[in-house]
């Protein structure tokens, strides 16, 4: 049995010569078969020598360019675009939504959603009889869901910070302002001198109030973060005012046959039934006016927080300029942090995408061997 | 002389030979146009061996050629020799086609044969052509590929080793195995 490298070797000199070389029986057997492989190998005709000459003396001009090329370049075009534009949507999401400036949670795009109900439309959500506890069924609105009016809770916070020493008039404005709006404070608390001064409020005003009033309180102080909520409860409004009409028509039903009862015996259950139903309207009517008053009043939580004096507003003149300067540098900063922390991550998946792909091609191709 | 010698003497040496001089630019590397004057044989052959079909051969062929005329300047004389990457990209383009009829094609036509031989001599000539076509059939398509590699296009073992992208003492067991292989098949068609 030879050996590989002197096989190859064998090999190699009998294709170097182009004749058999050694005196070895097997050698030159091998080498004979080396000569005859390579007899085996097919020509190209001149024919075909000649037109790709003159192909190659053109230079290989594309034949069909929009055929072939320009779905792979087009698709390379768009590709490269979309990933650009994921990218910039996502850098500007993140930078948008982290500047050094009050915050805006997500809670916003509800309220978003939910505006063009009750905000828009001043007074619909008061639209609503007032005498929802009263005993006339006619009181209950209709329960249509075509007809009634969408009822949304709104609901709203805001955190401000103000120095320490002006905790308690700002405190005193948000008082003022709830009533401007013709609302009402439902807790407040405020704490100043020496600890942890601060204060918190929980207020009510009408809900078409809620925008002018929020935009009054945010003129009060710096507004270090600021969130807005709605959920809309039509539904929940409507079941209870479909229930409460159904038990008050079920009631004036079964006092009519009490009026028309003959026996001691007919008239107690009936009583009894009357009884049960009217406990269940008062259940229902304290429901009808809990969601009436959610629908109406938005709620809005008022936190004040002590905030350190500006070094900019205090130190004025060149001090503060630098102290602008390197603000604005650290922002600069952050800014370019947030888009790499985008791009790398992204140039990353696309890297891995792109090997993989090159890996998956070059295995479909091996596998045209495997048959 | 052995008619057999006397046209493997012809095939050597339009393999071995160049046609031209190959042009060479100002700073020294070689010119697209002296590989491919160089290699285009070579490349055929390879491309013939493996496609089995002269016609999608000639096709295949000039696709690579183009291929690489419009990739040439992505060539690294780092990463390997002219001839491993020409031929990594014509072995790309004939898988291609062998992917894309999912079937191996029969032989068209048989190659060529210039120098025909004298009548007295044809008989043997054939037969050993039958032989080694017969011990070639016995071959699998991935030792096949190996020796259209080293046969028809003439790559040394290292340049084997970079096309097939394996080591260079792997690309010479594997084709110890296949010539042994070969050689076996011929004595038992013989």
């Amino acid at each position: 049995m030879t050996t590989p490298e002197a096989t190859l070797s064998a090999v190699d000199a009998a294709l170097e010569e182009g004749r058999v070389t050694r005196l070895d029986p097997d050698d030159r057997e091998l080498q004979e078969l080396a000569l005859a492989l390579r007899a085996e190998t097919p020509e190209p005709t001149a024919e075909f020598e000649a037109r790709l000459e003159r192909k190659l003396a053109a230079g290989f001009p594309r034949r069909r360019p929009f055929a072939t090329s320009f779905p792979r370049a087009r698709m390379a075009v768009v590709g490269g675009v979309a990933a650009a534009v994921v990218a910039l949507v996502v850098a500007v999401s993140l930078v948008g939504g982290g500047g050094g400036g009050p915050e805006l949670s997500s809670g916003g795009s509800t309220a978003k959603q939910a505006a063009p109900s009750a905000d828009s439309k001043p007074g619909v959500a008061e639209s609503t009889p007032a005498a929802a506890g009263g005993n006339s069924a006619a009181a209950v609105p209709a329960p249509s869901p075509a007809r009634s009016p969408r009822r949304v809770e709104r609901s709203a916070s805001l955190t401000l910070g103000a120095p320490g020493n002006n905790l308690e008039s700002v405190g005193n404005e948000v008082i003022a302002v709830t009533d401007r709006h013709h609302g009402f404070v439902l807790h407040s608390s405020v704490t100043s001198g020496s600890g942890d001064p601060g204060g918190s409020f929980d207020l009510r005003v009408p809900s078409r109030e809620l925008q002018g009033t929020l935009s009054d309180l945010s003129g009060l102080a710096d507004v270090r973060s600021r969130t807005q909520n709605a959920d809309d409860i039509t539904s929940s409004y409507n079941a209870a005012a479909d229930q409460l009409a159904s038990a008050r028509a079920l009631r004036q039903s079964l006092l009519a046959q009490l009026a028309k009862a003959t026996t001691v015996s007919q008239a107690d259950a009936l009583r009894h039934r009357i009884k049960l139903v009217s406990a269940q309207i008062r259940s229902l009517s304290a429901r009808f006016d809990n969601l009436q008053r959610r629908a109406r009043y938005a709620s809005i939580q008022v936190d004040l927080v002590r905030e350190r004096a500006k070094h900019g507003a205090a130190a004025g003149g060149l001090g503060g300029d630098f102290h602008d300067a390197l603000g604005t540098l650290a922002a600069s900063f952050g800014i370019a942090l947030r888009v790499l922390g985008v791009v790398i991550p992204l140039g990353i998946v696309a890297g891995l995408g792109w090997a993989a792909g090159l890996a998956l091609r070059r295995r479909r191709r091996e596998t045209a061997l495997d048959f | 002389m052995d008619p057999l010698l006397g046209r493997i003497e012809h095939v050597t040496q339009s393999v071995v030979e160049p046609l031209h001089e190959p042009a060479t630019k100002p700073s020294g590397g070689e010119s697209f146009e002296a590989l491919y004057r160089r290699s285009l044989p070579r490349v055929y052959g390879y491309v013939a061996s493996l496609l089995q079909d002269r016609s999608a051969a000639e096709d295949v062929t000039a696709q690579a050629f183009e291929r690489a005329y419009r990739k040439r300047g992505s060539f690294r004389a780092s990463r390997g020799s002219a001839e491993a990457w020409l031929f990594g990209i014509a072995r790309n383009a004939a898988l291609d086609e062998l992917r894309r009829r999912k079937r191996r094609a029969a032989l068209h036509a048989d190659p060529e044969d210039i120098n025909s031989p004298a009548a007295e001599e044809y008989a043997e000539l054939t037969l050993r052509r039958e032989t080694v076509r017969a011990a070639l059939a016995t071959l699998d398509p991935r030792e096949r590929d190996l020796v259209s590699l080293k046969f028809a296009g003439g790559l040394s073992n290292a340049e084997i080793a970079r096309v097939l992208r394996m080591s260079e003492s792997n690309a010479g067991t594997r084709l110890h195995r296949a010539i042994e292989k070969l050689r076996k098949a011929c004595h038992d068609h013989a």
